[in-house]
């Protein structure tokens, strides 16, 4: 392998975690609280509100169903609001971002529904605010389901920001394009190809072992 | 301490309305084991869940520990609810917790300091015997051990009142003793009033001073537990009832059983219920002496409720009608009941 391709693959490595660390980041500080609110307010639950769930649960679904690509070139304007271009890696971390969170909000939401009414009914006998609930109760017990949703995320943000590389976002996947599609240089797409296999296992078997790690419901034999 | 007065819930269903408690009156004294026992759907879970407004009821007022809980909402009723404890069929603990923290949660709720929750809970972990597992997490303990964190849990805040829903009903039958054994200690040295809903009379048996049965949303018969045991009014308590003392005859002789042939070649058979001092006298043995009558022991058993004995002897009288009567007349007389439950053909007879 060449100096060069070596130099490249970790320019565009870099540009990857750069893009999918700052966008998945982003995703969970909102995704993981919009999937919160998307639990509590649902029918039965703690802080029911069926109009202001069902509005929350029609835009989720609305963000979601949008075709990436669509998304990346619709919200142009607001990209250039916020980081100033339309063009780069930084700009490529807002489409990122705004595609990822209600995907992490309704992996989220799965995982908190998961958890067990009786802890709920449990807390409210011992006088707890929904507050409490929510922070000593429900994000607690759904923290290992949470852990495999944001994993999923993270690895499907780095097919994301492959994409994003296609328009110029940076990153392992416009070197793939650029180089291996464009410049017929098939060993630097096979290159990029086998780092990011790499990568995405790296990340899955992360998450896989962080979320055993936190998970209680199964004995552990103990060491 | 716990004052229920005309309790009414409904809930909504897709065909209408299902009453679940009628006007459902209530009064547990401080310092008392209260049972509550009926079918499932009688609506007794319903019942409990009110009295800390896990379910808000649709009428009727909710007293506990001197505070109306039924008109709090909001702060009032978070406040008022620390000093409910529950526990559950299902323990409801946190799998994320060990034992430990879960008993540090509704202190932690409460806003306590770490300092100040670790002194606390030693003396709880102790009190239900679970010092040594306090590091394990609730998948590692046995349905007992769960049951007894959420003891503690329930007792952390140092309650006035212990609602129990069921509490034993997923235990087994030993498991279920030591827990039973434990709330009657709690009882006792704290004073804690206690709440228990139950299917199984012999939890009520067990453990409890006073009992109401619910049926239909309804109380149709409640008192001590000793009185509604040995004269059950209701049906729905006869048949609770008969599954811990009235045991039913077994087939071969209920189908020999005629109700009324006292017929020259058949013998009475009866019922001798003793209760309380009575079942102490040797009343069965004065008869045979005294009156020409054999007595042929079908069936028989004693049982402690609140520690007062309680007797139940099926026999067969064998002997003339006359001297039958002048026996049964002679028990009744000794304050024991005395029930006639058919007449058999003479087996002994017939052989000779």
């Amino acid at each position: 392998m060449s100096p060069m391709l070596i130099g490249l693959l970790l320019n565009g490595l870099q540009e990857t975690f750069f893009m999918v660390g700052i966008s998945a980041i982003l995703s969970s500080l909102v995704g993981i609280p919009l999937g919160v609110i998307l639990v509590v307010t649902g029918p039965g639950h703690i802080l029911e509100n069926t109009p202001f769930n069902r509005i929350l649960g029609a835009i989720v679904n609305a963000t979601r169903s949008t075709p990436f690509i669509i998304l990346m070139i619709a919200i142009i304007p607001l990209t250039r609001m916020i980081v100033g271009t339309s063009i780069g890696t930084e700009a490529a971390t807002v489409p990122l971002t705004i595609a990822a969170t209600p995907f992490v909000a309704r992996l989220a939401e799965s995982s908190l529904r998961e958890v067990d009414h009786g802890l709920i009914e449990a807390a409210q006998a011992m006088g707890a605010t929904p507050m409490q609930i929510i922070l000593k109760i429900l994000l607690p017990e759904a923290r290992p389901g949470i852990i495999a949703g944001v994993t999923i995320m993270v690895v499907g943000l780095i097919g994301y920001s492959a994409m994003a590389g296609a328009v110029g976002g940076g990153g392992l996947g416009d070197l793939g394009i650029r180089y291996g599609y464009q410049r017929f240089q098939p060993d630097v797409m096979l290159a990029v190809v086998v780092v990011l296999i790499v990568l995405v296992q790296a990340v899955q078997s992360l998450g896989d072992f962080v979320a055993r790690r936190l998970n209680k419901r199964l004995i552990r034999s103990k060491s | 301490m716990i004052e229920i007065d005309g309790l009414v819930k409904t809930f909504a269903t897709a065909n209408g309305t299902t009453t679940v408690l009628k006007d459902v009156s209530l009064s547990i004294q401080q310092g008392e084991i209260f049972g509550i026992i009926g079918r499932s759907g009688a609506g007794k879970s319903t019942l409990v869940r009110c009295v800390n407004m896990l379910e808000r009821p649709t009428a009727g007022r909710v007293v506990v520990d001197g505070r109306e809980i039924s008109s709090f909402s909001g702060h009032a009723l978070r406040e008022a609810r620390r000093g409910i404890g529950m526990i559950f069929q299902h323990f409801n603990l946190l799998s994320s917790r060990t034992a430990y923290g879960n008993v540090a949660l509704p202190l932690e709720l409460a806003g306590k300091s770490k300092a100040e929750i670790r002194r606390e809970i030693q003396p709880l972990l102790e009190l239900v015997g679970l010092t040594d597992k306090q590091d394990h997490y609730p998948a590692e303990l046995s349905g007992g051990q769960k049951q007894r964190v959420g003891i503690a849990r329930a007792l952390a805040s140092k309650p006035a009142v212990l609602l129990c829903d069921e509490a034993t009903s997923a235990l087994d039958p030993e498991t279920t003793q030591s827990i039973l054994a434990l709330l009657k200690d709690i009882n006792r040295t704290l004073g804690l009033t206690i709440m228990l809903i139950t299917h199984e009379m012999p939890v009520i048996k067990e453990i409890c001073d006073r009992v109401a049965v619910l049926d239909h949303g309804e109380i149709v018969e409640q008192g001590q537990v000793f009185d509604v045991f040995t004269a059950p009014k209701a049906d729905v308590t006869r048949s609770f009832v008969r599954d811990v003392i009235d045991r039913p005859l077994p087939a071969h002789l209920s189908e020999r059983l005629q109700a009324n042939a006292p017929a020259s070649d058949s013998n009475a058979v009866l019922r001798i219920i003793f209760t309380g001092p009575s079942a102490e006298t040797p009343v069965i043995a004065d008869v045979i002496r005294h009156y020409d009558v054999m007595f042929n022991i079908l069936q028989g058993n004693v049982e402690y409720i609140q520690g007062s004995p309680y007797g139940n002897l099926v026999v067969e009288a064998i002997g003339q009608p006359q001297a039958v009567q002048n026996a049964i007349d002679y028990i009744r007389s000794n304050n024991l009941r005395v029930e006639v439950l058919g007449h058999v053909a003479d087996a002994h007879r017939a052989v000779a």
